[in-house]
């Protein structure tokens, strides 16, 4: 998969505060802040910026999920602010977090995040090694990795034509609807498992901080490591990282592109009894099988 | 005020008082239909449809008003983030059974509540992240509120002071000022809250978390989570949520999990699991006490279950997606 993201300028935030503000009428009643602004998280996020053309996917999916923080920054006070990084170098040791998914420097800023003392969140990378071998304490993976992706596709199965994607612009269950709606009447386009990944990064930090009370790295890395920590991606299933990779749990979607007959996208793994955990982790290494030593 | 002026105003407020106490005759329920874009009524009685009364897009939230003469339905249409002509809420004359009036409520209305001196309504707009309150009497709309994102459950406290609105997205719930009209708290709360209900005295506010698979309970004083417990061991999915008239029991409708949990109100601890249709969400007790009633999304059913055995006594078939129960009576 290639890669990358995303500069979200601050004339596009500009655009996106005011049209927010637009439907809102003479009548809005702003809230009040309800905890003193000392204790309200500030957010630096640093979105790696590609050598590569950026993919606008990711961009509209970090813009999407800036506009919805700020929106809770009105309830609950704090801030949130994107920096586009270049370079793995000791500026970025004032970030909170780094959002990237290159193919060919991933494992490098999953590995710099950890020197910087903040969390790097891929939203674009499958490769398994990262996962294995190649793992970082501050990487947490966002996107599934290609293990995920196969075990999707040969859960059911699965024919030539299938293909496995974390998101998919007509979902519809689990309130998927509504976020597409969202993204859609924004951007006027649909949502892809890019852009899903890059607006679920910035809902993982952002609700990290607001529940830690902190923007600072080391909080949001303690929170997301939490055996009870989840968080809702509009995939009807509590989603949590797997503490021994850090990849992030969560259900993978087979579109079958059968000719004869229209698209057909299935959830997968299919909800059995047991724990939700458990089935979910059917998908991609498991705690025995990973050779990512965090969890042993 | 002299004696003839003492007695006329005797005679306006016992006009008024009776009014706002006679309640229709028929025992009925009313039952929202997402799918079929309609409202079952069903006489409990007989437990059979006696109605169905057409509207004009997906009909969700659905509550009586404190006369007990309307039945209000909030109704949207199929495309989110704009305000269609289906977009608001819908009276129904409960005599009738016919649709005498709509209020504009802003985009996408999904849950509301009535203040209890039935002047006023607020409702959750769930493609703006606002919530809106009207006013009956003019229809005129009083404030806009800003919410989380994806608002979706109102609940209001019993003496029509507080509003509480849940946010899908945000994981809050807004209490707002029904008197100064101010948001005054936000709350965290646990995973895609979906409904809540004030219990009786107005200290606590039961909050469902449909993805966290919980219920929360809310100090209305502290404005602040006291507590949180599971329910089908996280897996449930609840939605709806009801509490007795004497606050001992809150009563969950659990979605995917097909059950309703009855729950003591003080200890939280789980009393009964009573296996429903398919896809429970709303749920309502009936007036004198005695009965629950579930609206059973994907079995396209009512069940009705007897409080003194939690059993299901009677299922009745409705329109296509029922969404929410209001009793009529």
């Amino acid at each position: 998969m290639t890669t990358i993201y995303a500069r979200v300028t601050r004339r596009e935030f500009v655009r996106l505060s005011a049209s927010l503000a637009a439907p809102l009428s003479a009548m809005v009643v702003l809230p009040r802040r309800t905890r003193p602004i000392a204790t309200a998280p500030t957010l630096r996020i640093g979105v790696v910026e590609p050598a590569a053309k950026p993919t606008r996917d990711h961009e509209l999916g970090i813009a999407l999920g800036v506009d919805e923080a700020r929106h809770a920054a009105q309830l609950f006070g704090g801030s949130i602010e994107i920096v586009p990084v270049a370079r793995p170098d000791d500026e970025n040791r004032r970030l909170s977090a780094i959002i990237g998914g290159g193919d060919t420097d991933c494992a490098a800023w999953g590995a710099h995040a950890a020197k910087m003392g903040n969390v790097y969140l891929n939203v674009g990378c499958t490769a398994d090694a990262l996962r294995g071998r190649q793992c970082s304490a501050a990487a947490f993976h966002v996107i599934p990795s290609d293990a995920m992706y196969r075990d999707a596709i040969a859960m059911v199965g699965g024919s030539s034509g299938d293909e496995a994607t974390a998101w998919e612009p007509t979902l519809s269950r689990f309130g998927a609807d509504t976020l597409n709606q969202r993204f859609r009447t924004r951007f006027q386009t649909g949502m892809t498992s890019l852009g899903w990944a890059a607006w679920m990064a910035v809902k993982i930090l952002w609700e990290s901080a607001l529940r830690q009370k902190s923007g600072e790295g080391s909080a949001i890395g303690t929170y997301l490591t939490r055996e009870n920590t989840q968080f809702d991606g509009h995939k009807g299933q509590p989603l949590s990282f797997r503490l021994w990779d850090h990849q992030l749990r969560q259900p993978i979607y087979v579109v079958s592109n059968d000719k004869n007959k229209s698209q057909r996208v299935r959830e997968v793994p299919e909800l059995t009894d047991g724990s939700l955990r458990d089935v979910l982790d059917e998908l991609g290494n498991n705690r025995a099988s990973s050779t990512c030593a965090l969890g042993k | 005020m002299n004696p003839r002026e003492s007695r006329i105003l005797t005679v306006l407020f016992a006009a008024l008082f009776a009014s706002s106490v006679s309640a229709p005759s028929a025992p009925v329920i009313f039952i929202s239909n997402e799918g079929s874009h309609d409202v079952s009524v069903i006489d409990i009685k007989t437990n059979t449809v006696v109605a169905t009364i057409p509207l004009p897009g997906r009909a969700r939230g659905i509550q009586t008003s404190p006369d007990r003469r309307h039945v209000y339905v909030a109704v949207s249409d199929d495309h989110p983030q704009t305000t269609g002509t289906a977009d608001g809420i819908t009276a129904i004359d409960i005599e009738s059974r016919k649709v005498v009036a709509t209020y504009r409520v802003g985009s996408d209305p999904e849950q509301f509540a009535i203040t209890p001196d039935g002047s006023r309504i607020f409702a959750s707009n769930e493609d703006g992240g606002t919530a809106t309150a009207i006013e009956l009497a003019r229809g005129k709309q009083l404030a806009t509120f800003v919410v989380g994102i994806e608002p979706e459950g109102v609940a209001m406290s019993p003496n029509g002071r507080w509003v509480f609105v849940t946010s899908e997205t945000s994981n809050s719930v807004s209490m707002i000022d029904a008197k100064t009209n101010t948001v005054v708290a936000n709350v965290l709360v646990d995973l895609r809250p979906r409904a809540a209900v004030v219990s009786p005295d107005g200290t606590k506010v039961y909050v469902t978390a449909e993805v966290a698979g919980t219920l929360s309970v809310i100090d209305t004083k502290r404005r602040e989570v006291e507590r949180t417990v599971t329910l089908e061991n996280g897996e449930g999915k609840p939605v709806g949520v009801a509490v007795s008239a004497d606050g001992k029991r809150l009563y969950v409708a659990n979605g995917r999990a097909g059950t309703l949990s009855v729950l003591d109100e003080g200890t939280l601890k789980l009393i009964a699991t009573v296996p429903v249709g398919r896809r429970p969400w709303g749920v309502a007790i009936s007036r004198d006490g005695n009965f629950v009633y579930t609206a059973n999304g994907l079995s396209n059913d009512v069940s009705i279950i007897d409080r003194a055995t939690n059993k299901v006594v009677a299922t009745v078939k409705v329109g296509q997606r029922p969404w929410g129960v209001a009793v009529g009576w």
